[in-house]
């Protein structure tokens, strides 16, 4: 519940920041980068989805008759899917719907950079290697203005027609669910 | 710094809603909390040490000024982000404040207090010869460093007592009010984080007719910067005079020109011959753009000559150059001359360059 509460602040945010963009300073000396909303709220939105599987009865659901890893699939599924429809009903209210694909492929990516923090370091520190992703590529990164430029590790800032950025996002989703699906099965 | 923010809040925001620990304690939970701070602090301030160390230990040869004031910047920064924090995982202990004070202090470190000149949110590792940190900045983070820290000893124990004692009380609200009113006191994007430093007495060697000066700290590498003004003077022999002195930069007038120690040998090759052939130069105010183009390549054209052959290299020094850069093939074929004649070009090239308004 808290968790919904978490994701739906973010939401209300991307509603106010949506599509616009922000000039973040580069610190590497080239000229500031303008990011948006969209590229940067699902950062904040995929900690929510990791963190809504803390599980405060561990100890029960170790001795559950269910495996916790069924339910856990099954709840990874709905947070990451409600994560991506407030995403969506943010945007459209905000009237940036153009933005929905950059919104959604960071989504998937951050996501799955949460679930590998989540896996290394548990669901409480879910947000750290995302922010060490997210400081680099928004200030040290030159992606260009449009995103055009990016190199792979400055997917959260490619532009949306970027192949290798899609990629890298699926990777990591694909990398992070399945550790942490990993994770949540040895210690069941 | 933003690592800091957000590991203080997720330790001290853990702590409080862990039922055990609180039940378990030896001591009372604020001095629990402290200590564990001072553990974080310790062991960050190492890594920050330790990268600035392997910065100096990698930049051994390029001068510049590893100076102490800027490992004490970079220390006080990562205190401050600590106690702030140690202060929202004190005051909102959720599972999400250790995200959201690493997010937040993301944003707020890069966008609120981003500029250049804002004492709040920068690391100083490394910088040419010439800066040094501003005083009053390095005062400001250092003031707002210990009344944060303030901040975050009196308010766990405010919160401990809920408000009971009042002296405590006091004394919290009063360090994290004075915190706030300092950071948004402090100077902002009207003055420089770094200052063009005072210019001390500069040690100098003779080098033919011109005098070498450098900073009294790279007099062990003045060997260097007279090699190179001698290179550079033979090359003109004929062509130019040299200067009286070749200043390091920082040391001339207004601390403007010098040449520079810090980015290798064709840098401060390139960079004493900019001093000689700028003394020569002539600018006008008003001409027309045909004439001012003439005088420009003619500058190019005797630089680019000049340090090929003080550097003994058989092609033009390769930089980039934006514009009609038609002129590099008029140095190439006098390049493939005789020596003489070289002289000769070189000549004509520094006339047009002196040409009158």
């Amino acid at each position: 519940m808290r968790s919904l509460i978490f994701m739906t602040g973010c939401a209300v945010a991307l509603t106010w920041w949506g599509g616009q963009a922000v000039l973040f300073p580069n610190v590497s000396g080239d000229k500031p980068i303008p990011a948006t909303g969209a590229g940067f709220i699902p950062l904040l939105l995929s900690v929510g989805v990791l963190m809504s599987t803390i599980d405060h009865m561990a100890d029960f659901s170790h001795a559950a008759a269910l495996p916790r890893r069924h339910l856990l699939s099954l709840h990874l599924t709905a947070a990451f899917a409600t994560a991506a429809t407030l995403t969506c009903l943010a945007l459209l209210l905000s009237q940036d719907a153009p933005a929905l694909p950059l919104a959604l492929r960071n989504l998937l990516g951050f996501t799955g950079l949460s679930a590998l923090s989540a896996a290394a370091l548990g669901s409480r520190l879910s947000w750290l290697l995302p922010v060490a992703q997210t400081v680099p590529a928004f200030l040290i990164g030159a992606p260009g203005a449009r995103g055009t430029d990016a190199q792979w590790w400055e997917w959260p800032r490619a532009a949306v027609g970027n192949g290798t950025a899609w990629t890298v996002s699926t990777v990591l989703f694909g990398a992070g669910i399945s550790l942490f699906m990993l994770r949540a099965n040895r210690q069941s | 710094m933003i690592a800091g923010v957000g590991l203080a809040a997720q330790q001290s925001s853990r702590l409080r809603r862990s039922g055990s620990d609180l039940l378990l304690a030896a001591r009372p939970l604020p001095q629990v909390e402290l200590t564990r701070l001072s553990a974080d602090a310790a062991w960050l301030c190492l890594t920050y040490v330790l990268c600035t160390a392997c910065a100096w230990v990698a930049t051994v040869g390029a001068p510049g000024g590893p100076w102490l004031e800027y490992p004490l910047f970079g220390l006080s920064g990562i205190i401050f982000a600590l106690a702030l924090g140690h202060l929202l995982g004190r005051i909102a202990p959720t599972r999400f404040t250790g995200a959201i004070a690493a997010i937040g202090g993301f944003l707020l470190f890069s966008l609120v207090f981003s500029s250049n000149s804002s004492p709040l949110a920068n690391i100083a590792f490394y910088h040419s010869i010439d800066v040094r940190l501003s005083p009053t900045h390095l005062a400001w983070r250092l003031a707002v460093m210990v009344l944060a820290l303030a901040a975050a000893c009196t308010v766990g124990w405010v919160l401990e007592s809920s408000g009971r004692r009042k002296v405590t009380s006091g004394t919290g609200v009063f360090f994290s009010a004075a915190t706030l009113i300092a950071i948004v006191a402090m100077p902002g994007n009207g003055s420089l984080l770094l200052e063009n430093r005072q210019a001390e007495e500069p040690v100098c060697a003779q080098s033919a007719e011109s005098s070498v000066c450098v900073w009294p700290e790279h007099a062990d590498r003045l060997p260097e910067a007279v090699e190179a003004a001698k290179k550079i003077t033979q090359a003109a022999e004929g062509v130019l005079f040299p200067p009286a002195q070749f200043m390091e930069q920082g040391l001339g007038e207004a601390g403007a020109g010098g040449f520079t120690l810090d980015h290798g040998s064709q840098d401060l090759l390139h960079t004493v011959l900019i001093e000689m052939t700028e003394s020569h130069k002539k600018w006008c105010e008003e001409e027309p753009e045909r004439k001012m183009q003439v005088r420009v390549d003619a500058g190019l054209r005797l630089e680019a000559w000049l340090e090929a052959r003080a550097a003994k290299y058989t092609k033009l020094p390769s930089y980039e150059y934006s514009g009609d850069t038609s002129w590099q093939q008029d140095v190439r074929a006098v390049m493939a001359l005789r020596d003489s004649q070289q002289v000769e070009s070189a000549t004509k090239w520094v006339k047009e360059m002196q040409a009158p308004c």
